[in-house]
This record gives structure tokens, sequence and C-alpha cells, in this order.
């Protein structure tokens, strides 16, 4: 596993992600209200050790859609938002990868910008995009 | 160049590596310089000695380790003086191994010196000196089993 599919993981573990039926895909979001693209945005080295050992970050954009007939969808839906970034800020030492020679971990994510992107078409009626940015670090310990 | 640092508390050495979120190890030579001006007005310089010392900062602290263990005791304990006292060993990885997994080392007398204990939210970290205080042996390490064999006396 890679971070990419650690933090799809991760996201798909959340309690309450079942209020987003049609499922996360990768670098794509469908159309219509229900649905979650997870949109990596690049990996960068932060520190290394000299013993080799990598502390890593990798970036990623979260694109959801959902209803927005009225203010109490509205509501509901910046509230999920609020307690999905509660439980990414929980997230500790999830591990990515582990063999004999090296250990791959997420030391902590965070989430950032959770606020209303978009409307799927000019009519909000139709649905609206969320967006929230997610930053995982993660480090590569060599055994 | 691997460091590894003795963490036990007993005659039986417990070599640990030394490096685990570092990114830097520097052991600073702070040579004692002299400089004499004779009659004739001519100067000369003097180099006596050294007093070597390295700083390990962050160490985060696992308590699954035995350095841990160690540098912990010394804390809860206000230890000083001989209760210090430790070897650490430098091993020439970049030479020719005489064996397997056996590299050329040179293991030196270092006193440990605790900075502070405690930190952020993070991670509960107890950074510290090493202050070489001599008794350098010349001699080989296997990074395997953690052993120094020593191959001639102390070069002091």
């Amino acid at each position: 596993m890679n971070i990419i599919e650690a933090v799809k993981n991760i996201v798909a573990d959340y309690e309450h992600i079942s209020d987003f039926s049609g499922g996360i895909d990768i670098d794509f979001t469908k159309e219509s209200s229900g649905n979650m693209g997870l949109f990596p945005t690049g990996d960068s080295l932060i520190k290394k050790d000299i013993l080799g050992n990598e502390t890593r970050r990798h970036n990623f954009q979260l694109m959801a859609t959902a209803d927005s007939f009225n203010d109490f969808d509205r509501l509901n839906n910046s509230s999920w938002l609020l307690s999905f970034t509660y439980y990414l800020n929980r997230i500790r030492n999830f591990i990515i990868d582990e063999d004999d020679e090296k250990r791959v971990y997420i030391t902590g994510i965070t989430p950032s910008n959770a606020m209303l992107y978009g409307y799927l078409n000019p009519d909000a009626q139709d649905g609206v995009v969320y967006q929230l940015q997610i930053s995982a670090e993660y480090k590569t310990e060599r055994k | 160049m691997a460091h590894y640092l003795d963490a036990s508390m007993t005659e039986t050495p417990t070599y640990e590596l030394l490096g685990a979120d570092l990114e830097e190890y520097t052991i600073e030579m702070n040579a004692n310089v002299e400089t004499k001006q004779n009659i004739l007005g001519d100067s000369a310089t003097y180099i006596s000695g050294y007093e070597p010392q390295a700083s390990v900062e962050p160490y985060i602290a696992d308590k699954d380790t035995q350095l841990f263990t160690r540098l912990q005791t010394i804390i809860d304990e206000r230890q000083a003086l001989d209760k210090l006292k430790s070897t650490a060993v430098e091993v020439h990885l970049w030479e020719t191994s005489s064996g397997e997994n056996t590299f050329p080392a040179y293991r030196e007398d270092v006193l440990i010196e605790p900075v502070s204990y405690g930190g952020d939210t993070t991670a509960y970290q107890i950074p510290f000196n090493l202050h070489y205080v001599g008794n350098r042996t010349k001699g080989t390490f296997n990074v395997s089993t953690k052993t120094f064999t020593a191959t001639s006396v102390n070069t002091n």
C-alpha cells in the first residue's frame, strides 16, 4: 500500500462516510450528489536523518458533491465536513507498509480549507461541490 | 560513519545506533590552541589537545530502547560524576570490511550530559550532549552483533 491508498482507506473508514453513498474515486468525481473524489496533488521530502529515515508530506484535495436545496442541507454539509476534519486530526501512527527492513506510517494528517467550492451547474438546486485540502505527513524508518 | 553509544548500566556494553530523527551529528573538536611569541617577535602556534563534544538533539524518547532507560535513570536520580560515564564507538563504514559486517572503528570514553527533558505535544524528548573524555582505542565493530573488539591499546 502507498500513501494515496492509505489516505483513501482512512477516508473510507470514517463512520459517517456512508452519507456519500457514491463511493470515493481517485482523480475523479462523478457529477451527481453523494460522490467523493480524492485528488493527490504531490509529494515532498520534509527532512531526512543521518540513518536515511525520511519524513515526507503528501497533499490531497478532496472534492465531495452534495445536495443544496436549502440552508438546512448546507448546514448539514458543513457540519459533516467539520466532524470529518476532527476525525482526520486524530489519525496517528497509521501503518502504510511494514516488513523486516522498514516501516512506513502516517504520523499525522492536517485538514484545511473545508468549504463550498462550486456548483455542479449554474442552478445550485442540482447540487454543489465542497472541497477539503488534506496534508498527510508520513515517515519511512529503517529497522 | 556510524555512531554507537553504550546504553547499558552494567559491565556488558549494549551499543545503540545514534541517528534516528537526527539530521546532523557533528563532533566539535574544540581544540586547545595556544599562540606564543618569542623575544625575536616570531609567533608559534600549538594545539595541545582537544575537548570533543557532540549534541544529540532531537532525541525522541522510545521506551522500548535501553538508551531511553539509561537517560531517564540519569534524570530521575539526578546522577552525576562516574554514573554519567559510558563509551561511544565511531565506525568507519567507508573502509574495507575486515570480516562480515565488521568495520574499523574507534571507541572512546564519554560523559552523557542530559540537556533537558520534556518537549511539546509531538513527543517526549531528552536532548543530550556527549563529552568525549579520552581512552580512545582502535579496533573493529560488528554492526550486526554490535560488538567492539580492540586491536590496539589506548591511542591517547
